[in-house]
């Protein structure tokens, strides 16, 4: 019996071991330093301006505003609001503000701060109110009524016309709450000077170098597992993965997607996939010839080898598109995968019903960074082979965007990211206001007004189906006139250390990395 | 024989590299094995293997058709710039340095604005203003080269108008012509040979990097400056795509020194006596 128990012993105590040992390993550790590698680090951090992705990520890091973006599930999560009602006309947010939360500099959390902040960009009389502050034109204050703390806890704010992604562009950047002594002390130079309520607080920066954040002992949802993140600014693509591969840095969005089948064999290093939030697609100028003929923005359709695309241009990281939204947000229509379809005999025959001599020149213009090279080429060669005379036209982001706005461009290629799980920040590419600084310059379309109001209907419905309904009325629309003639839905890798753990990839792919919960096991 | 060879065997190899890249390039479409824009994308990053000497790219082409392709924008680039600005160059400095006075000072004066420019600086500041292309790309290389040989033949021209040759023809009541085309051009012509040798692999190499940074040829066609740009970020996943051009580059900018420190010292009296 004795030497029974001895054995069961001897063979339960490797199960045990077993059973606890990746439990152990999978606790949550707290400590250490993170280094996240940026493609860029601004000059400074205020919210109402736009200082690249190595700003975003500072900014998401360091503040918190009313309700966070729930970028699995879609919808908004309690941030510094505990909880809201929206009045059933959905002019009327009513949030409950959470208690005993304080700013970095000490200051408290409060319903007279959180108005105090949201103000800004309205009030002139601020000290850190700056003309233009363009990034808070997200929060739609253009549409508020009033905004009023009607006690310590509670904010109300009242609606001219219903919006229904009010309560999740709060979530955004530019929804950060600063704290109303750092606006007071150093007015309009706050962005050098951030207190914010945010899992970390800036402990060093070095303008357009690197941005050091401490964890924050207060923070309403408890201290982050890490002590610090370091966020740094490197030049280029390679160093990036140099820093990467050499332990510099445990995190990056940016090294390049052709070196993902090397580091997918290494120890020290694992790659996560993205989800599909990123809209890749070429805008097509319809205001200018030949891309002003729905015909031949149908032919460039059917002429791109999507699966070469996204095989060769962008080793894979992509999922065949279907139109401006994307299959994670309300509406999206999965019938659109049947039109951004490779058909090369369709697009000629589609030249030859426009009259059109071939072959036909035209433009095809994009950034000289990331995959964007590749793509153009890759494109540039399809078209050719429907009878197109390509022009490439390589240029800087600054003179891509300058480019863009003065209407110069004939087909761009860029993408869309939206910074909240909601298909009106895609949709919104299509405005009429704004349209002529755009890459499609769709004022000229004849549906024009038509799409705009679908814009408006989309934004003004809360019930979701009937949201979903009117996105869907929206994308067959853009799919009938093609302004965008969609690439890809980008499935974007996520390098990382394998020390990181629990690492959050819906909103990392789409540029909002979110560090809170994030831990070294070394 | 040996003795030629023992004075000039580096610069002998140069010339026959440099000469073997012209001829390759010159040969490019019997030469190369495959057609330079030819993808094969299930064929991608393949390493240098008996199919693919330097191996596959980002796309599948071919790195080496790519390599033998990719001198023919640079090298007529660089060539055409160094002719023009020989030419106009030297004219330059004949005029001032023949005729002197006000005209001199002023063309000097000019040409000194333009050595202030670091050469590829001005040659960027060209591009830019002209617009990106091969043609402007050899526009400001030339133009960037113009006061170097104007210089150079201005300092030749002011010790030649004093030889007691000039002066005996211009005592014989010769034209200023005469004496510039008969007299000067053939006797300043060894040191601005050399001096176009040394400038050939500058503009090689001020042709390559614009090339880089993309202000010359069109995205994707095969050219070594562009070749190494569109390579670099391949640098640790596929080394060959980058490191074939670069080392081309390298090699023929090389050999275009050596074939003129040969040409200086054969074509230098002074150091033509020291050897014999």
């Amino acid at each position: 019996m004795n030497r029974r128990r001895t054995l069961s012993a001897i063979l339960l105590l490797p199960m045990l071991l077993f059973m606890l040992g990746p439990a152990t390993a999978q606790e949550p550790q707290y400590g250490g330093t993170l280094v996240f590698g940026a493609e860029s680090m601004g000059d400074s951090f205020d919210i109402g301006f736009w200082h690249g992705f190595g700003g975003v990520h500072v900014i998401d890091s360091i503040g918190e505003g009313l309700v966070r973006a729930d970028f699995e599930n879609g919808g908004a999560l309690p941030g510094l609001a505990e909880s809201w009602e929206i009045s059933d006309d959905g002019l009327v947010y009513t949030f409950h503000i959470r208690e005993g939360m304080s700013f970095h500099d000490g200051e408290p959390v409060n319903a007279a701060a959180i108005v105090r902040s949201m103000k800004r960009p309205i009030n002139p009389e601020d000290p850190s109110y700056i003309d233009g502050m363009y990034m808070y034109g997200n929060q739609g204050t253009s549409n508020w009524e009033s905004l009023e703390a009607v006690d310590e806890h509670t904010v109300v704010l009242t609606l001219m016309q219903p919006n229904a992604t009010q309560l999740l562009v709060f979530s955004r950047p530019d929804g950060v709450i600063i704290s109303p002594k750092a606006l007071d002390e150093y007015g309009t130079e706050v962005g050098l000077n951030m207190s914010a309520a945010g899992p970390f607080k800036i402990e060093r920066f070095v303008p357009g170098q690197e941005a050091v954040l401490a964890a924050n002992e207060d923070y309403w949802a408890g201290r982050p597992y890490v002590d610090r993140i370091v966020i740094r600014a490197y030049p280029d693509e390679a160093s990036i993965l140099a820093a990467l591969e050499a332990g510099e840095i445990d995190m990056t969005l940016y090294a390049p997607f052709t070196s993902v089948p090397r580091l997918q064999s290494s120890e020290s290093i694992r790659v996560e996939v993205g989800a599909p939030l990123v809209n890749l697609f070429a805008g097509a100028n319809v205001a200018m010839a030949p891309l002003d003929n729905v015909l031949i923005r149908r032919a460039i359709n059917y002429a791109l080898d999507r699966d070469v695309l996204i095989e060769a241009g962008l080793n894979g990281f992509a999922e065949r598109p279907a139109s401006l939204i994307g299959p994670l947000d309300l509406g999206f229509d999965e019938g659109g995968r049947e039109i951004s379809v490779y058909d090369p005999e369709r697009a000629r025959e589609l030249i030859a019903e426009s009259g059109m001599e071939t072959p036909i020149p035209l433009e095809v213009a994009y950034e000289n960074n990331r995959f964007w090279p590749q793509l153009a080429e890759l494109i540039a060669a399809d078209l050719e082979a429907v009878g197109f005379d390509v022009t490439l036209d390589r240029l800087d982001t600054g003179s891509f965007w300058g480019k863009v706005g003065d209407g110069q461009t004939q087909l761009s290629i860029n993408q869309r990211s939206t910074f909240v799980p909601d298909p009106h920040g895609k949709a919104i590419l299509m405005a009429r206001a704004g349209a002529e600084g755009s890459q499609t310059q769709h004022q000229a379309l004849e549906v024009a007004d038509e799409i705009d109001a679908l814009i408006t209907a989309g934004i003004s419905t809360a019930v979701a189906d009937e949201r979903a309904e009117i996105y869907k009325q929206f994308q067959a629309l853009m799919l009938e006139q093609l302004p965008y003639i969609y690439i890809g839905y980008l499935t974007p890798p996520i390098f990382v250390n394998a020390r990181v753990q629990n690492v959050e990839t819906f909103g990392t792919a789409g540029g909002r990395i979110n560090l809170r919960e994030v831990w070294l096991s070394e | 024989m040996a003795a030629f060879w023992r004075r000039y065997d580096i610069a002998l190899v140069g010339s026959a590299v440099f000469g073997f890249v012209l001829l390759v390039t010159v040969f490019a479409s019997l030469v190369a094995p495959y057609d330079p824009m030819a993808r094969d994308i299930k064929n991608r990053f393949a390493g240098p293997s008996a199919a693919h000497a330097f191996g596959t790219d980002q796309l599948g082409r071919d790195v080496f058709s790519r390599v033998i392709h990719g001198g023919r924008p640079i090298l007529s680039a660089s060539f055409s710039a160094v002719v023009c600005a020989l030419a106009i160059g030297a004219s330059i400095g004949i005029a001032g340095g023949y005729l002197r006075g006000w005209l001199d000072t002023a063309l000097m004066r000019l040409m000194d604005v333009m050595l202030s420019f670091p050469s590829i600086l001005l040659a960027i500041l060209i591009v830019a203003t002209l617009g990106v292309g091969l043609l402007n790309v050899t526009v400001a290389i030339g133009f960037a080269m113009v006061p170097v040989f104007a210089r150079l033949a201005r300092s030749i021209v002011i010790t030649l108008v004093f030889e007691e040759y000039v002066l005996a023809a211009r005592s014989l009541g010769a034209s200023d012509r005469h004496i510039v085309w008969k007299h000067i051009l053939p006797n300043m012509m060894p040191p601005i040979i050399v001096q176009a040798s040394a400038m050939l692999a500058v503009a090689i190499g001020t042709a390559s990097a614009l090339n880089f940074i993309g202000l010359g040829v069109e995205p994707g066609s095969p050219d070594w400056g562009m070749m190494v740009a569109e390579g670099q970020r391949l640098i640790f996943d596929a080394p060959h795509v980058p490191l074939f051009p670069g080392l081309v580059i390298t090699i023929t900018v090389l050999s275009v020194n050596y074939m003129g420190d040969g040409l200086r010292d054969h074509l230098d009296p002074k150091l033509r006596r020291q050897g014999d």
